[in-house]
Formats: C-alpha cells, sequence, structure tokens
C-alpha cells in the first residue's frame, strides 16, 4: 500500500510538473508577438499608457535592428508622443526615440512616418510652453518627400509641408505653400488624397487669397475625382453657388450647384434657399422629396442675395 | 476440536452481513455513490442546457415616456416570431441612474447588447468609444436587408435615413458608432376646446399676428380655477418659441455676417460683424425682434422663468393654459392624460405680411438639417453580436422603424416611413432657413446676456438697458468678446492636436494590424479635416484682420 501511495504521488507531481513546463516554454516563446498585438490593442483604444511597457519591453529585449526592435521602438515612441498629459519630457523622449529608429534603420518600414512624426512634434504646440519650430518641421516633411517619393507617404509629406507655410496666412508664405501643393498635384494626379488637396487648395484661395475663380476651378477638381466625404459637401455646394451667382456672375454655373444641394443634399439645411435662388434665377426647381412626409413647400417669396 | 482464529470481517471466510461490513466494501460503495450522482449531474445539466438554445440579447434606454416601451415589446414580439432562436430583452433605466449603470455595466464587461447612445460618457467620449463600442461603417455603407422589397432595397444603408445617419456619424473618429431609430421635435400643442371660444379654425395658430389675437382673447376667458386662462406655458421655458423668431427676423443678415459663405452664422462671426460695425443693437431689424420677444413672452404666465416641466404640462392638462410648447416624446402622455380634443401646430413666427414685424421677416426656421435621434449603439462585448446587429437594422428599416414609430407615436427616421396620425404634425419641415445672429459670445458674455434677457422679457428693464449691458459685455477688454475668441483660438489648437492623436492611433494600426479594416480611409479623411484647420491659425489671422491687434490663445 505504502509502494501505490508514493506511485500515485509520483504520478501526480509529474503531471503537475510537465504541464507548468509546458505553460512557461509557451508564455517564454510566443511572449513578444503577444505583448506587441495586445500592445496595438491598447493604441487602438487610445490607451498608450498600457502599451507603452509593452513596445518599451520588446525593443530593449531584442537585437538592435530587427523587425520586433523596429516595432517596439516606433511603438513606444508614438506611446510617448501621444500620452496625456504631454509634457517636455515625454515630448524629448518621444523624439529620441523615433530619431534612434530613423538613424539606425533609416530604410525601416516605421522611418518615414517616423519621421513624419518628428515634423509633427516640431509643428505642433503640445504644453503650455512648447515652442513651434515650423522650419525644422518642414525640413523633416521634406526628407520623407525626398525620401520615399513613390509611397503615398510622400503625398501626405507634401500637404503638410504645403499646410506649413499656409497656416501662416501672410501672401508671401501661403502662396508658397499653393505652388507646393499645386506642383505636388500636377506630377502626381492620382495621389490618394488629391481631391482633398484641391479642396484644401480651394478653401486657401477663397480664404485669405479671394481668389474666387480659383476657388471654383479647385472645388471642381475635387468634386470631378469625388469628394473625401460623400454626402457631406452641401456647405462646399453653397460657397460655389453663391460665389458663382454673386461673384462670378455665373448665373447657369449657379443654378448648377443650387440644383445639387436639392437632389443631392437636401439635409444640408439650405435646400429650401437653393429653391429660391433658383426661382430668382428662372431656373427649374425640384421638390426637396426626401420629406415627403412633410408638406413640401412650394417658394414663396425670392431671397435677395 | 480445535480454537480456529477469529474471523476478520469482510474476509471470505467470515460469514453473512459481515461478510460485507469493512472498508473495502464502503470504499466501493462511495465510489459508485459518486458516479451515480456525477452522471445524474451530467444528464441533468445537458436536458437544462438542451432547452436553452435561445440567444438572449438586451436592449437599454432611457425612454420612459408613455407608449415607448410597450411598441419596444410589441417590435420585439414580432422580430422574435421572425426568429425565434432569439430572446431579446427590454432594461428601461430612467435618466438620472442611465449614465451609472451603463458605465457599471461596460467596465465589468457585461453590458447591454444594444445601448441607446447618449447620457454617458462612455457613449461620447472617443476613447471610451472605441473601447466599448462596435464600428458601424461598414456595415452601414451596405443595404439593409430588411429594405429587400422596398424602394430602398437598393441604397446603402446609411443613406435611407432622412438625415443620412449624420446622426450618428463621429466627426473626430470618422466612425459611425450609432443608429438614430426617431426624430425627436418640438410643437405647440392645444386645446382645441379653448381654442374653439375664441377663434374659427381649428388649426391652432396660423401665424404670429394669430397667437397673439388668439392668446389676448384667452385671457379674458376664466378657468375652472376662476382665474384668467394662461394663454402658453413651455416645458423648457420659452426658449423653443423665442429660437424660431431669431432665424425668422436675422436669416436675412446671413449674407452680411456669413463672410465664409458656410450657409449658417455662428456667435463668432456674429461677433466679428459687431465689430465691423455691421451689426448691433440699434439696427432697426433686432429692435424688432426683442420686441416681438417680449410681445411673445407676456402670453406666458408671470411666473414663467421658474416654470418646472411637471408644472406646465400640469396646468396645460388641466385646462389652465391653452397651449403647451414641448417635443414629440410627449405626445403620448399628453394624449391619455387630457381630457379636451388636442391639436399640433407649428411654433408661430411671423410672417412676411405680419402688420407689426413683416418688413424684418425672412421666413420660418426650416428643419431639413436636424439629425436623427434615439441612436442605438452595439456593445463590443456582446456574445450575440449578429443577432444584436440584426435587430438593430430591422428596427431601423422602412418597414420596422414605421411599425415601431407607429405603435410608440414618435416621429420615424427612415425615407418614406409614414408617421402615425398623431405624429404627422411632427414630421421635419424642409421650409424656411438656418441662420440667425446671435451676440452672446463667450461663457462670460452669455452669463451676462442672459440675466439681462430675463429681466428685460419680464419688463424690468427697458430695451436701451438690455443693449448697454450685452455690448459692455462683449467690449469687456478681459472677459468680452475678445476673450471668447482666444478661447475658441485655444479650443481649436486643442481639437487639431486630439486628431493628431487619433491619426496616430489609425497610423499605428495601419503599420501594425494587419486585421485593421479601413483604417487607410478613416486616415486621410481625418488628415484632410484636420489639415484644413490650419493649426487654428486662421482665428489668429482674422482677428488680426478685423481687431487689428494680434491674439494669443487662452
Amino acid at each position: 500500500m505504502k509502494q501505490v501511495r508514493w506511485l500515485w504521488i509520483a504520478v501526480v507531481a509529474g503531471v503537475i510538473g510537465l504541464e507548468g513546463f509546458g505553460s512557461a516554454t509557451q508564455a517564454a516563446g510566443a511572449a513578444p508577438q503577444v505583448d506587441l498585438a495586445k500592445a496595438v490593442e491598447f493604441i487602438s483604444q487610445y490607451d498608450f499608457d498600457h502599451a507603452y511597457p509593452m513596445f518599451q519591453g520588446a525593443w530593449k529585449a531584442r537585437p538592435e535592428g530587427s523587425d520586433a526592435w523596429q516595432q517596439g521602438l516606433y511603438g513606444a515612441a508614438v506611446c510617448k508622443q501621444q500620452m496625456m498629459p504631454a509634457g517636455a519630457d515625454t515630448k524629448a523622449e518621444a523624439r529620441t526615440d523615433f530619431t534612434t529608429l530613423v538613424e539606425k534603420t533609416p530604410r525601416s518600414k516605421y522611418a518615414p512616418r517616423a519621421m513624419l512624426n518628428l515634423g509633427r512634434m516640431a509643428e505642433l504646440k503640445d504644453f503650455h510652453d512648447d515652442t513651434v519650430d515650423l522650419n525644422t518641421a518642414r525640413q523633416w516633411y521634406t526628407k520623407v518627400m525626398e525620401g520615399w517619393p513613390d509611397d503615398p507617404i510622400a503625398g501626405e509629406a507634401a500637404l503638410r509641408l504645403s499646410g506649413s507655410y499656409i497656416l501662416c496666412f501672410d501672401q508671401d508664405n501661403v502662396n508658397k505653400g499653393i505652388a507646393i501643393l499645386e506642383k505636388w498635384l500636377a506630377d502626381h494626379p492620382k495621389d490618394p488624397l488629391a481631391s482633398g488637396m484641391w479642396q484644401y487648395l480651394a478653401d486657401t484661395y477663397f480664404y485669405p487669397l479671394a481668389n474666387y475663380k480659383k476657388t471654383v476651378e479647385d472645388y471642381k477638381k475635387a468634386e470631378a475625382i469625388g469628394w473625401m466625404q460623400p454626402g457631406r459637401q452641401g456647405g462646399v455646394y453653397w460657397r460655389l453657388a453663391i460665389l458663382l451667382e454673386r461673384e462670378l456672375k455665373d448665373p447657369d454655373g449657379a443654378a448648377e450647384y443650387y440644383t445639387k444641394i436639392i437632389t443631392e443634399t437636401p439635409t444640408s439645411g439650405k435646400a429650401y434657399e437653393s429653391q429660391l435662388a433658383l426661382k430668382r434665377l428662372g431656373k427649374p426647381v425640384p421638390e426637396i422629396e426626401i420629406f415627403a412626409a412633410s408638406k413640401a413647400a412650394k417658394p414663396a417669396e425670392p431671397v435677395k442675395p | 476440536m480445535s480454537d480456529s482464529p477469529k474471523t476478520p470481517p469482510g474476509s471470505a471466510h467470515a460469514a453473512g452481513l459481515s461478510r460485507w461490513l469493512n472498508m473495502n466494501s464502503l470504499g466501493a460503495l462511495l465510489l459508485t455513490a459518486v458516479v451515480i450522482a456525477s452522471a445524474w449531474q451530467v444528464i441533468f445539466t445537458q436536458r437544462a442546457m438542451a432547452t436553452e438554445t435561445k440567444k438572449v440579447i438586451k436592449i437599454a434606454h432611457w425612454q420612459l415616456e408613455a407608449g415607448y416601451r410597450q411598441a419596444m415589446d410589441k417590435i420585439i414580439a414580432k422580430y422574435e416570431q421572425m426568429h425565434p432562436d432569439v430572446k431579446i430583452e427590454q432594461v428601461a433605466i430612467t435618466e438620472k441612474l442611465y449614465s451609472q449603470c451603463l458605465n457599471t455595466e461596460l467596465i465589468s464587461g457585461e453590458g447591454p447588447d444594444l445601448t441607446e447612445m447618449g447620457a454617458s460618457k462612455m457613449t461620447s467620449q472617443a476613447s471610451l468609444l472605441v473601447r466599448y463600442y462596435l464600428p458601424l461603417g461598414e456595415l452601414v455603407n451596405e443595404p439593409n436587408p430588411y429594405n429587400k422589397g422596398t424602394p430602398l432595397e437598393k441604397r446603402r444603408w446609411r443613406e435611407t435615413l432622412i438625415d443620412g445617419m449624420r446622426g450618428g456619424f463621429n466627426d473626430s473618429l470618422q466612425e459611425y458608432y450609432q443608429i438614430p431609430t426617431a426624430f425627436a421635435m418640438i410643437r405647440l400643442y392645444y386645446n382645441k376646446d379653448l381654442l374653439r371660444q375664441v377663434t374659427d379654425h381649428q388649426d391652432g395658430p396660423r401665424s404670429f399676428a394669430d397667437f397673439l389675437a388668439i392668446s389676448n382673447k384667452l385671457k379674458q376667458i376664466k378657468g375652472d380655477d376662476n382665474r384668467p386662462i394662461i394663454p402658453v406655458v413651455g416645458c423648457y421655458g420659452t426658449g423653443n418659441m423665442i429660437d424660431p423668431l431669431a432665424v425668422a427676423f436675422t436669416a436675412n443678415e446671413e449674407a452680411n455676417v456669413d463672410t465664409e459663405l458656410v450657409g449658417s452664422v455662428s456667435t463668432m462671426q456674429t461677433y466679428e460683424a459687431f465689430c465691423r460695425g455691421k451689426i448691433n443693437f440699434d439696427s432697426p431689424r433686432i429692435k424688432a425682434m426683442y420686441a416681438c420677444y417680449r410681445q411673445l413672452v407676456k402670453q406666458f404666465a408671470n411666473d414663467f422663468s421658474s416654470m418646472d416641466r411637471q408644472t406646465a404640462v400640469f396646468k396645460f392638462v388641466q385646462g389652465h393654459a391653452a397651449m403647451l410648447a414641448t417635443g414629440s416624446w410627449d405626445a403620448t402622455s399628453l394624449t391619455t392624460q387630457v381630457k379636451f380634443p388636442l391639436g399640433v401646430c407649428q411654433l408661430p413666427v411671423p410672417t412676411q405680411d405680419d402688420p407689426l414685424y413683416g418688413p424684418y421677416i425672412a421666413g420660418r426656421p426650416n428643419e431639413a438639417g436636424n439629425t436623427g435621434g434615439v441612436p442605438y449603439g452595439v456593445n463590443k462585448a456582446s456574445h450575440h453580436l449578429k443577432e444584436a446587429l440584426d435587430f438593430l437594422a430591422y428596427l431601423t428599416s422602412l418597414p420596422g422603424n414605421q411599425e415601431f414609430n407607429r405603435m410608440a407615436d414618435w416621429p420615424p427616421v427612415v425615407i418614406g416611413a409614414q408617421p402615425s396620425e398623431l405624429m404627422k404634425p411632427f414630421m421635419p419641415d424642409p421650409t424656411g432657413y438656418t441662420s440667425h445672429v446671435d451676440f452672446a459670445y463667450g461663457g462670460n458674455v452669455l452669463t451676462v446676456y442672459n440675466g439681462l434677457l430675463v429681466q428685460y422679457l419680464q419688463g424690468d428693464i427697458d430695451y436701451d438697458t438690455l443693449k448697454d449691458g450685452t455690448e459692455n459685455a462683449l467690449r469687456d477688454a478681459n472677459q468680452g468678446g475678445d476673450h471668447a475668441w482666444a478661447r475658441e483660438y485655444s479650443d481649436k489648437i486643442k481639437e487639431v492636436r486630439a486628431d493628431e492623436r487619433t491619426l496616430a492611433m489609425h497610423a499605428t494600426r495601419i503599420l501594425m494590424d494587419p486585421t485593421a479594416k479601413n483604417a487607410d480611409d478613416k486616415y486621410r479623411r481625418l488628415l484632410i479635416q484636420q489639415a484644413a484647420k490650419n493649426d487654428g491659425e486662421e482665428y489668429r489671422y482674422r482677428f488680426e484682420q478685423f481687431r487689428g491687434k494680434t491674439i494669443a490663445p487662452e
């Protein structure tokens, strides 16, 4: 009986030992990949605080330059950049990490985004005493454009570079910014951001430049490609209609956009006034069909433009 | 004869019962008993599981108004008939406790499958929204299967709602997280019996002039409490009736004030126009507007500024007030409470042929831009996501939304859905204008203005006092319009920075998460949206242009 008892104890101990060993082995082997997947999940929930130690742990434990090292370093830098509240120290750490990544692995898949982020950190104010350094931002954006000319990220960098001038709002800088983006679009008409870029140019020609002819031209280029946010272009249509009617004295052009407001964006809030405008211009007036459950009133009095 | 040794019990040599009464037998008996008990437990559990094959989903909301829960029960029953494997439980929680309950449930991972969105930061704050709620963009870009056989069959789900599902779209996340199920509109309810005594039509006040005429006559009648009838009361004060007047009087100022040509007028634009001398309280139009406000408020009870919702409803239901300004959500409870025929009409605004105000009038406000309400979102932790989404699709399909809202007596939100007879007057009206000027720019100016406005409306101060007080508040060097502008400049900078976090989140997912769907599209849309804000610097530049001095963010 004693032998049987000890045999049972030995068997049970052996099973427990094997389970523990197996789990430990599995955990050790899977840890970095599982942690990074979890870290990305934290980031998708804006939880940069929880994601940071996972990324930090991953790149510290891996050989410099390896894929996991790059991923971990990039992730740690993003977390530092986006942690709240932002401060000089977190920003400096993020800057150091992005710079290390770029210097050690200049052709890493993370490198262009890291450079762009360095530019963003220079451009944006993150805390009360933070300083804005547009020249440094522009240098980083330019490096991305030159380093990855055929990658979509280059278009984003061009937009950022252009914006860094336009946001100054003085005529010279605005014109510089416009020239950058117009050249980019001339060379890359199929850029994934092209529609948005044309719309941004149109906005800029409208204000501060008050060049309404170019405003209308560039909005139409965006429209030809397709709006970035289909269904939400009602405000742009209204601006186009008013400019064409009041400033450019093009009643047919204006009528086209008043009609589009009614037929394409009836919930923009300007459908009724567009009906009045079409009546004023002597053009056909479509019904506002989407509100069939309400009485669709015929336009009564003309509105003075 | 030999002495044989004593035979131990259980041994082969023991006889009778003793043979079985020993530890070995006891052990075997115990083992057998345990095996039988385990087998019984397994069989019992399997039988129990076999009867609970239904998928149970919970839908939570705070709409305790009469009719809503009953309608929800009925639409649930209809859905369950179509899907016998699904059971839906309605969880109605008072609005006061909704946020607390929802927060606790979501954090514990046990929240309802479908929740009414709002009343809780879990349903609005970006970082919490992405954590707890399912993004719906991919789904709503496809047709709603429950629209098959209807004119909406081929349309994307989001394009089948009157507001284009704008009520469900989160701008900062560039994603849909909720789907509206009904409209919520404000109208004027009226006591047909009382109005019949003073007017020859049944429609309710047809215009502001008609409203004034009716009100003056009503004041001559005494109610059963022997007091003059109060012409009108409001569930939410006088604001609901004053706001449409602001549009009626000042929509025509849009051409003067909306220099950005966005089709609406903000307080910021009003302030700029005020500083440029384009509009102020000396304008005949503005004077007329405030005179009209005062005339309107004279038709309310004397204690209008302190009257709460319950009191307003009580006075109307009891027949002490002839008209009540409140929302579509009160329609069912009012019809069950009142003992008189109930009418509903639009809030009265002056028309262009008004004897007093006609020359200043553009028209009434339109409701084309109203977004759908009572939206529901899907809890990411739901154990039955497919079923939860399917019920939501049914609830927002043409047949489902029409039927539900006809039963609940709420305005439907789907294109082509016919409202109940009671809800017909509540359907959004696209006729009219959108813009109005608003001088109350900034928190401090708003406080001063609101205080003066109440006094003005009550007749305690004159128009010049209202004018001077408000204009002085606007011009205040430390707390006035310039300060408000600096705050908006600062807020815009923060908004750009908040966009940057969302962009960083999407960019990281694009780089590291092969399952990240549509992250590229969302990234690009938000990128363009952010770029157009120019880091908030347009606010600085605009201010410098019309004030001739620099500004720093607050």
